[in-house]
């Protein structure tokens, strides 16, 4: 199954033993890779599997700490995105990266300009020929000249992918294009991709969505914990063959080891589920609509029980970051009703939500829990600067809040040289853990945890699992959120995944393995054809397609 | 704490101080090259700003005067500044509040002294704030930028208190002048010093500015308004009602300036006096940028600003040279202060090139680090 590079295809890209790495976490290590020319290359893994490094440091963004890049046989060194362009790679990012207040054609021509010698106007009326001509021939249908802050996510994508193409390159990298689009719009961009592979040009497609691979791509990458698993010929693989390899913990390299992926490793701490009475949290039929950032939830019940500790897997921008947001209080919602205890709190404050000891821990804790300017001690006392031993008659207790802070930072083994340092000095993974004592403390009644493991290393995520179980043992109710499957089979009691605002599907824990789980979050269908999420206008997208049906270049498009 | 070195213990005393060093550093040397320029010697420029500031009794006097409605207004700044919001209408706020306590002193001359004497103060804060609020209030209803507003809302104030003191309130004359305010109203002079005296006046705002600091850095409720103002998301998620805390602090801010205006009806002028003011709403931005808006430390800044303002006519005097020297010395020292964080910037990167963030990465911690060399820094201490 593992093909070796050839075929009489020239490989026009060579990644040599590339690692990169973010402090002690190789988000890349010894990925050697070869991109063939004019094929769709799909990079396929889970979140921090180290697939948008890898495009970083082909497209200058990054410098790998040890191997080389090949390209066309000769070895390159982009020290920044421009060297990248002008070897002729062109990347289409996550977070689109053009000027809001430009128009199509300024966004395109930005930082091109008279390097040429061509004067402005003439080169705005060449452009703009060249622009129309590029647009007829992939069929965009994109105004040039209105600003692009008044244009739809797909469009603005567009002008992006149009300065890449206005600059003849001819290796375009397209990180998450379709996380963003709506179903006919990613049936649209996977048929431009189908009519640029014709145009010669070489595709290096990141998704996390299989049925688009499928649809698409020549061959498959998987990428585990910054490993290479393979690299796999669309036609003769299937969906749910990659599904398992994504998300099982095997270094799996060939088909000989799927069979064992859903064992899972040794150390699996076991949950005791003490009682089963009423539900604590209750999320009855809500609704919450798409922003810019992602889907909203579209008519999403769910409830915890008393004790509980529930985990909620998703693919990044599938609803989960509203889920934990409305919970907390910090996003109102349109439709639906929550309740906590017995009570309503859909509309009451997050200071009142507190108070019923309902907590929150966000996941990107420097913005949105943490004062970055403000000391250590301060960000520890943040939400409890009203409560009684802190505080008496208004004034701040601070040698007991000083102790107190003190205590804590011990408990959570955060390294910092002491507590009135600024929090923005300390690491990401110090943040993670002085924002999770804070949430913990106390203890709450329940606690939302987003991401809990992120940043921290693999002692403090174990550390990190025995504290929720002990708290869980007496009484803590848990909601985690968490983009990693691993995370939540390690600790909860039921799994559920949210899947395009919607709740694909819930497991006991015992009967939840990597693949279903996987399929969920994938959108893919159960075996018994039974789908796992509702609508029904792109369902036949939605199923893997099969590779010989798609080969010849049609893609899921056009039906 | 135990164990920490003498470089740490340094490090630490420095950073209690509000003002960067190198941002003064920068800003002095500005100073020496612009009185080359004047074609004076530099130090021959601070001896005539010291002279002329505090060289005689009655150049004291009138110093400390001064130093009231720039201590008043630097508050007010800071306040604002504090919950993250910049109230540049100061000046405004602080016209409109002199002209009310001299009118309501004027109109309520009959009360008793106990009485009216706290009551005109408190009405020119009252004005001052009612002056602030609706810059706040278009902010968070409409999302209309507060500088904006308050810039142009100086412009209102300012003539509308010319239009009332030319005509309806006025004494009658052309000079824009109210008639003197009862003696009930005004504010004796207790230290009968130089040819003026000193009110109680400085010493007063000067109380409100340690308390303001106090509140601020030890109660929760000053907790909460500067937790709304260094992280607004993680405020509002650990429930502190980010909204109605900057509208209480930018009120507060507008009352500052409205109580500054107040003083000098009061304490100086015993009238409104149309051309009362040079500047000194204005002043107060610089005053409280100069301390990284810690009110516990804008006696410093304000004496510095008072200093200059008074030594501007003994500069023309002594030296010959344009008394708008001292306006460019103010700038300077202000662009390097809101400066700092380049400075600082500037400074780490010729000392420790590898310390900096690498351009492009995009990984949390540097991330963290480079706004954080955006942030002003901390420095209120609080170790056991």
């Amino acid at each position: 199954m593992h093909l070796p590079a050839g075929n009489g295809t020239f490989p026009i890209i060579a990644f040599r033993g590339v690692s990169a790495r973010f402090g002690p976490h190789w988000a890349n290590r010894d990925i050697s890779l070869d991109i063939r020319e004019g094929e769709i290359h799909a990079v396929v893994g889970e979140n921090g599997a180290g697939k948008t490094t890898l495009m970083k440091v082909l497209y200058g963004h990054l410098r790998p700490d040890s191997g080389e890049i090949l390209l066309k046989g000769g070895r390159v060194v982009f020290h920044s995105p421009r060297d990248a362009m002008r070897a002729g790679i062109g990347m289409v990012h996550q977070q689109l990266l053009i000027f809001p207040q430009l128009t199509a054609l300024e966004n395109v021509l930005a930082g091109f300009g008279r390097r040429d010698g061509r004067s402005g106007i003439r080169q705005r009326g060449q452009a703009r020929e060249e622009l129309l001509r590029i647009c007829r021939l992939f069929g965009f249908d994109l105004p040039l000249d209105v600003p692009a802050e008044g244009l739809s996510f797909a469009r603005r994508q567009q002008i992006e992918l149009l300065r890449i193409l206005y600059r003849r390159s001819k290796i375009l990298i397209l990180d998450e294009p379709t996380s963003l689009l709506s179903p006919l719009e990613v049936e649209r961009l996977l048929d431009l991709l189908i009519s640029l592979r014709k145009e010669g040009h070489t595709i290096l497609f990141i998704s996390h969505r299989l049925a688009e691979v499928f649809a698409v791509a020549d061959r498959i990458s998987v990428l585990r914990r910054g490993r290479l698993l393979g690299t796999f010929a669309a036609r003769e693989s299937t969906a749910k063959e990659i599904a398992r390899l994504i998300t099982s913990e095997e270094q799996a390299a060939g088909g000989a080891a799927l069979e064992k992926a859903n064992e899972g490793e040794g150390e699996r701490l076991e949950p005791v589920l003490l009682s089963l009475p009423s539900p604590l949290l209750e999320l009855r039929r809500i609704t919450v609509a798409d922003s810019e950032r992602g889907t909203g939830l579209k008519d999403f019940s769910l409830s915890i029980r008393e004790g509980e500790i529930l985990g909620i897997g998703a693919v990044v921008g599938n609803g989960e970051r509203v889920l934990a947001q409305i919970v907390a209080g910090m996003l109102p919602v349109e439709r639906g009703e929550i309740m906590f205890d017995g009570r309503s709190i859909a509309r009451m404050s997050v200071s009142a939500r507190l108070k019923l000891g309902l907590r929150w821990l966000p996941a990107n804790p420097i913005e949105e829990a943490l004062l970055p300017s403000r000391p250590v001690w301060e960000n520890l006392l943040l939400g409890r600067q009203r409560e009684k031993p802190f505080q008496s008659l208004g004034w701040i207790n601070v040698p007991r809040v000083l102790e107190w802070a003190g205590e804590q930072l011990k408990d959570a083994e955060v390294v910092c040289s002491g507590l009135t340092d600024p929090v923005g000095s300390l690491s990401g993974g110090n943040q993670q853990k002085l924002v999770l004592a804070r949430v913990l403390a106390g203890p709450p009644r329940m606690a939302v945890l987003e991401q809990p493991g992120r940043g921290l290393d693999i002692r403090a995520q174990a550390r990190l699992r025995q504290r929720i179980l002990a708290m869980n043992e007496k009484g803590v109710s848990f909601l985690i959120i968490s983009y990693d499957l691993d995370e939540l089979l390690a600790v909860s009691h039921r799994i559920g995944i949210v899947y395009r605002g919607a709740l694909a599907g819930v497991a006991e824990r015992s009967e939840a393995t990597r693949e279903t789980l996987g399929r969920w979050m994938l959108g893919i269908a159960d075996e018994t054809g039974k789908r796992p999420d509702q609508p029904g206008a792109d369902a036949d997208r939605e199923n893997p397609p099969s590779p010989e049906h798609l080969a010849g270049g049609e893609g899921a498009a056009g039906k | 704490m135990p164990g920490l070195t003498r470089a740490s213990k340094m490090g630490k005393a420095l950073k209690l101080f509000p003002v960067s060093l190198p941002a003064l550093g920068v800003g002095i040397v500005c100073c020496m090259v612009l009185a080359l320029l004047a074609g004076v010697s530099p130090f021959a420029l601070f001896d005539a700003i010291r002279e002329g500031a505090w060289g005689g009794k009655d150049a004291a006097a009138a110093t400390a005067s001064k130093i009231t409605p720039l201590l008043l207004n630097g508050l007010g700044v800071a306040m604002a500044y504090q919950a993250d919001l910049l109230n540049i209408g100061c000046e405004g706020q602080m016209r409109l509040g002199a002209l009310a306590a001299a009118t309501f002193a004027i109109f309520a001359g009959g009360l008793p002294w106990g009485v009216l004497l706290p009551l005109t103060v408190l009405v020119g804060a009252l004005v001052g704030a009612l002056w602030a609020f609706p810059a706040v209030w278009l902010k968070q209803r409409r999302g209309i930028h507060e500088v904006i507003s308050t810039l142009l809302m100086n412009y209102v104030a300012i003539y509308l208190a010319d239009y009332l003191v030319l005509g309806p309130l006025g004494d009658g004359t052309v000079v824009g002048r109210t008639v003197e305010i009862p003696s009930g109203a005004i504010w004796p002079v207790f230290w009968h010093f130089g040819r003026t005296g000193i009110t109680a006046a400085p010493v007063v705002a000067l109380l409100l500015c340690f308390l303001a600091g106090i509140w601020l850095m030890r109660t929760s409720w000053g907790f909460e308004a500067r937790a709304a103002g260094s992280g607004a998301a993680a405020a509002r998620a650990a429930g502190v009602p980010v909204d109605r805390w900057q509208r209480r602090m930018f009120i507060l801010s507008g009352a500052m300036a409205g109580l500054a205006g107040a003083l000098e009806t009061v304490a100086v002028h015993h009238r409104f006096y149309r051309a009362f003011s040079p500047g000194y709403g204005f002043d107060g931005i610089t005053a409280a940028f100069l301390v990284n808006a810690d009110p516990g430390w804008l006696w410093l800044s304000s004496l510095l600003l008072a200093s200059l303002r008074s030594a501007d006519k003994w500069l023309q005097l002594s030296l010959g040279i344009s008394p708008a020297v001292v306006l460019v010395i103010q700038a300077v020292l202000l662009l390097a202060a809101a400066c700092r964080p380049d400075f600082r910037f500037l400074f780490a990167r010729a000392f420790f090139k590898n310390a900096l963030p690498e351009d492009g990465k995009e990984n949390g911690e540097n991330v963290a680090k480079a706004r954080l060399a955006t942030l002003p820094p901390d420095r209120e201490g609080g170790s056991p």
